[in-house]
């Protein structure tokens, strides 16, 4: 299994985790800071789901933003 | 020692102006929200022009208030300097520390330290920067020199955890910030008077009686009003650093740019709307003037619109509106007009303060129902912003960014 294919889905779960545990907009926060990362591994952010794949440095750098824009640890 | 603030209003475009320079009313929390979004975008690099938005809305200003005062000697325009600063509800500042060479200013009431600790709690970081921009640009006006003579650095902050006072060190040299040159008041249509439904608001006598409040910081600078903190602020500054960023998304990631932007634009436009709006709807003015007069839920709307033609926004109107649909249009909206003055004709509608502020009116009233006098909480916030079947803008076809004599936004619900 590649290193892109063990991000499968985690994504789409931190994302789900953002508009559920974040205020409104939490998720275009999210998508403003992770502009260049997400265009750098080809992902088009309204198009992620359950199958998308990133590299393991964007996935924490996704991790990351997404605890600091809700304020608290990301369970994904 | 009084100073009053040179202060023309405009009422045929529902705007005011200060030393040449448009000013309108914006709360704490939508100074803090758009400050915070743009900030987001951390790969740009928005903190020149976040400064320099600043020193170039209080240089040009300044320069033209102490022409026409005959502000002539380093005292008075000091003074007459601070005393715009307090009365704007920034704070305070003395500038008396500046000489030609520099200095170390303190501000021992900043609205931004305030708003930000308020609203998100303490900053790592220093988020003073429309004061350090505005106080570079006050000290070449001061002592005379171009625009960019002062640089800037913001070493302490009252947002910072155990921090009570602002430092701001200038220092004669060259700028750390973008400099800019002000487009001032830009261009402004001929007033026409646009369809309205029939209603039961007196629109000309709300503008009337809510311009001759005197609405103004008190002695710390602070304008603590509809349970918000206001500001009067620069229309210049606000879509500087708008349009900077967007620009900056654009040129970066191309239509993504504008695409992932523009809604945390409207959402400072919802936040606006939600907090000041909120206040302003509840509050004993509006049950005083403007709550007497309303028969339908409708005029409430129109009632809104009437308080926003005072906030210097441009003139607001409802052309067309039902309990799921509305249409606004928007004579000489501050978007747009800085955005012609300062970039020319953009290829869409810029205007999404005004988008998110007319989604705003239409959820306070009939989602929210604002006449129960509801309490102002994040759930009342998710209650109208959040839901499926909340109201939306979009633009309606006409822009004044675009050439158009109005700006139009539909409001519609789900």
């Amino acid at each position: 299994m590649s290193t892109q294919t063990a991000t499968a889905g985690k994504l789409h779960s931190i994302l789900e985790w953002v508009n559920k545990e974040g205020e409104a907009r939490a998720s275009d926060r999210l998508r403003v800071k992770m502009m260049p990362e997400l265009l750098g591994d080809n992902i088009h952010f309204s198009r992620i789901d359950a199958s998308t794949c990133c590299s393991p440095e964007t996935l924490t750098k996704f991790r990351q933003a997404a605890e600091e824009i809700v304020g608290k640890r990301c369970p994904v | 020692m009084t100073i009053t603030i040179p202060f023309e209003l405009d009422r045929a475009h529902r705007r005011v102006l200060i030393g040449g320079e448009p000013m309108l009313f914006h709360c704490h929390h939508y100074n803090t929200f758009l400050q915070r979004s743009i900030q987001d975008a951390s790969y740009i690099e928005s903190r020149p022009y976040l400064i320099g938005a600043a020193a170039e809305v209080a240089y040009a200003q300044l320069v033209r208030l102490f022409q026409s005062e005959g502000a002539d000697d380093v005292n008075r325009r000091n003074e007459l300097a601070s005393e715009l600063y307090r009365w704007a509800g920034f704070g305070t500042v003395d500038l008396s520390a500046i000489g030609e060479s520099g200095g170390r200013v303190e501000s021992k009431s900043s609205h931004y330290a305030r708003a930000w600790s308020e609203k998100f709690g303490s900053s790592d970081e220093p988020v003073c920067l429309f004061p350090s921009g505005w106080i570079a640009g006050a000290a070449a006006a001061i002592h005379g020199k171009p625009l960019g003579s002062y640089s800037v650095q913001h070493t302490s902050c009252a947002a910072q955890p155990g921090k009570d006072t602002c430092l701001f060190e200038v220092q004669a040299g060259e700028a750390n910030y973008d400099v800019f040159e002000s487009v001032g008041a830009g261009e402004v249509g001929e007033h026409e008077q646009r369809p309205r439904p029939e209603n039961n608001i007196d629109e000309e006598g709300i503008y009337e009686a809510l311009t001759a409040m005197e609405i103004a910081g008190d002695k710390d600078g602070i304008i603590p009003a509809f349970g918000v903190y206001l500001t009067r602020h620069y229309a210049n500054y606000y879509n500087r650093i708008s349009f900077e960023t967007l620009r900056a998304m654009e040129a970066a990631f191309g239509p993504d740019g504008y695409d992932a932007t523009r809604p945390l634009f409207v959402e400072a436009g919802h936040v606006c709307a939600f907090n000041t709006f909120g206040g302003i709807m509840t509050s004993p003015e509006w049950n005083a003037l403007i709550r007497p007069t309303c028969k339908t839920d409708a005029d409430w709307v129109h009632g809104m619109v009437a308080c926003v033609n005072t906030l210097g926004w441009g003139r607001w109107n409802v052309e067309e509106l039902s309990p799921t649909e509305a249409v606004f249009s928007i004579q000489d909206d501050y978007e747009s007009v800085g955005y012609r003055a300062m970039y020319g004709t953009p290829e869409r509608p810029i205007s999404f303060l005004a988008e998110g502020a007319a989604a705003g009116i239409m959820n306070l009233v009939y989602r929210g129902e604002v006449m129960s006098s509801p309490e102002f909480t994040p759930e009342y916030y998710d209650h109208l912003f959040r839901q499926t079947d909340v109201f939306r803008a979009e633009p309606a076809g006409q822009s004044v960014a675009m050439g158009d004599k109005a700006t139009t936004i539909r409001v519609t619900r789900g």
